[in-house]
């Protein structure tokens, strides 16, 4: 008769990852990169809005991220504190931007281009509609805004938001709650002066 | 806390799916039963419906962005573990006994050997004694032994080689032998080859590649090991030596494998065979044939950076792709290569039509991607071409090999790289016309 053999079961959940990795297993990095690459990806293209930045910024988050990884006192907060992370490069690249920190070469004007391809007028309207709340999270205060951008872009749950901001879960639905609220009162403001 | 944010928070919990089931029921109950309860909540649902949708990504991201993240990751060293800190108050006793270990190791070394500095080169050979070839190539110095000594001396190019020399690579050293009928030798580091005879050599230890001119009387090109013995027949093998056994890769052409009992097989191109425990084994298929001679690809970019044998191993190994189900190991042959494939990387780019078929696109796309890692300076006027790329994919990964070798800072590094990626033809032209000044001013 042939016997079964069960593989015990892997375990792949962030806190068994994050000490596989610090025990020098190289490649207990590759699950976790796989599970917040894309999270990551869209935080950063939420954040600074040009798909080729937000890839290079969500690069240097993972690599500070593995850099910095003595830093990360609780593995469970894996994913919270790599979103934070994340966060902040890209503030500090809008901030570098902001003061014009130049390359070698400065770029020559008018780089990237906008789009040029026509749409239906109700894509254009909906388009609109979609650049006010943009435009009105842009215009929130940094801590309402942070806690859209952790929601929205990245799609984080409260628990990964109150890792990320270092507040508790209660304290992520009330900040998120104000925020909303601000946003709702903006757009209504818009609205009423079109 | 006004009774309305109350109201909001529990609502936003729910419509953000934080509640725990019966919470979840609770909430809906009071909705059932107050419809101005129920009113708002709509009311709620579609502004959160309207932030949802304007703040969704309008693409998703890439999806080989993990792998270009772990690619980089590669080269990063494994992340220091955390510091316990659990008995602080031993910190100074344990600093002061790290500083007396770090003295005591810092303490000046024992004096190392001298390595050989006299050349052998010469000018005039002895008398009676014809040189077999000469040293061709070195990536460093290596360590010659004339016949009838016993004495191993620095050798560099140009050397002469006599029947009876032998020839030592140290490790990270390698070098190639030009012999009188023409045949060609390299050595990898850490080998021994004795020079016998006219078409003789005997391989010690370490590795050969060998491309042998056929002789005009039809005489044998043949390479005895401490296991047996290869003849080659056709043009081009491989041969490694070690304890345990010799290893044989017919490259091109055909080669006999002979172990010490008299026991033959014969060896076809693209095939291998080896002499392990007294016995010569039955030949089998090499599919990743490039592998067996990558340690060459240093002395082909002494010969020049536009070697020919270097473009046509890449180009090779860029043809694997889309052939076979172990891509990712023909792209770690390829990375293995090191900055000495940059070159016919980014002519294998330009070469072929980006409107190809799509398999020539992913090469394409995979070339640019090793290039931007392994570019060296030499390839920068190359990589600053490739920003005219007809591919966007080519042309960010361009963008970001350009980026790592002109030192670009993060920052500035996203900005290059979105103009090379999206930016218009016009804007890049003119981007082209800068970078093609400035890393002309720099390279001169």
């Amino acid at each position: 008769m042939l016997s079964c053999y069960n593989p015990p079961a892997v375990e792949t959940d962030d806190t068994t990852l994050v000490t596989r990795l610090r025990s020098g297993e190289r490649a207990a990095f590759a699950p976790l990169v796989e599970r917040y690459a894309g999270r990551v990806a869209r935080l950063c293209q939420g954040i600074v809005r040009n798909p080729a930045v937000a890839e290079e910024l969500a690069q240097d988050s993972f690599l500070k991220a593995w850099r910095g990884l003595a830093g990360l006192h609780d593995p469970a907060r894996f994913a919270g504190w790599l979103l934070g992370i994340a966060r902040n490069r890209c503030l500090d690249w809008l901030r570098q931007q902001q003061r014009g920190a130049g390359d070698v070469l400065p770029l020559p004007d008018g780089a990237p281009p906008p789009d040029p391809r026509r749409r239906p007028a109700s894509e254009v309207l909906r388009l609109e509609s979609d650049e006010q709340v943009r435009r009105a999270v842009d215009a929130l205060p940094a801590i309402y805004r942070e806690v859209i951008e952790l929601r929205y872009y990245a799609q984080a749950g409260y628990r990964e938001m109150a890792q990320a901001l270092s507040l508790s879960e209660a304290g992520v639905n009330q900040r998120l709650t104000r925020a909303r609220a601000r946003l709702r009162q903006a757009l209504e403001r818009q609205e009423a002066q079109r | 806390m006004k009774p309305d944010e109350q109201w909001e928070q529990e609502a936003g919990r729910y419509a953000d799916g934080e509640m725990a089931v019966a919470e979840r029921r609770e909430f809906e109950a009071q909705l059932a039963s107050d419809p101005a309860a129920q009113r708002r909540w709509d009311v709620l649902r579609h502004d959160l419906q309207r932030i949802e949708r304007a703040l969704s990504p309008t693409s998703s991201p890439d999806e080989g962005l993990p792998a270009r993240i772990l690619e980089r990751l590669a080269r990063e060293p494994l992340p220091r573990p955390t510091a316990a800190r659990r008995w602080p108050w031993l910190a100074l006793p344990l600093a002061a006994a790290a500083g007396y270990i770090v003295a005591w190791l810092a303490r000046p070394p024992a004096p190392a050997p001298r390595p050989p500095e006299k050349v052998i080169v010469y000018r005039d050979p002895p008398a009676g004694l014809v040189p077999l070839g000469r040293l061709a190539l070195a990536t460093g110095a290596l360590e010659h032994r004339a016949p009838d000594t016993r004495r191993w001396e620095a050798a560099v190019p140009g050397a002469p080689i006599f029947a009876g020399s032998k020839l030592r690579t140290p490790a990270g050293r390698r070098a190639e032998i030009t012999l009188a009928d023409g045949s060609e030798i390299r050595l990898n580091q850490s080998s021994t080859l004795a020079c016998v005879a006219r078409r003789k050599l005997f391989l010690e230890q370490g590795e050969l590649w060998s491309h042998v001119a056929r002789a005009a009387g039809g005489e044998a090109f043949d390479v005895g090991t401490r296991h047996g013995a290869v003849r080659v027949v056709g043009t081009e093998i491989n041969l490694a030596v070690d304890e345990a056994e010799t290893r044989l890769v017919v490259l091109n052409g055909k080669a006999l494998l002979r172990d010490r009992q008299g026991r033959e097989v014969a060896v076809a191109e693209r095939q291998a065979s080896r002499i392990r425990d007294g016995r010569v084994f039955d030949p089998h298929r090499v599919h990743l044939l490039e592998r067996t001679t990558n340690w060459t690809a240093e002395l082909l970019y002494i010969k020049g950076r536009d070697h020919p044998e270097l473009q046509r191993k890449v180009d090779n190994l860029l043809a694997l792709i889309g052939a076979t189900k172990m891509e990712h190991l023909t792209e770690r042959e390829i990375r293995s290569l090191g900055h000495t494939c940059a070159l016919p990387l980014a002519r294998y780019i330009d070469a072929q039509s980006a409107s190809g078929e799509s398999v020539v696109q992913q090469r394409r796309r995979t070339a640019a991607r090793i290039l931007a890692d392994v570019a060296d300076a030499a390839t920068l006027p190359d990589l600053v071409e490739l920003i005219a790329d007809p591919d966007t994919r080519v042309r960010e990964q361009a963008a970001r090999g350009f980026c790592r070798l002109w030192g670009v800072e993060t920052q500035g590094r996203a900005g290059e790289i979105a103009l090379w990626r999206d930016g218009t033809q016009a804007a890049r032209e003119r981007r082209r016309a800068e970078l093609r000044r400035a890393v002309g001013q720099r390279s001169r």
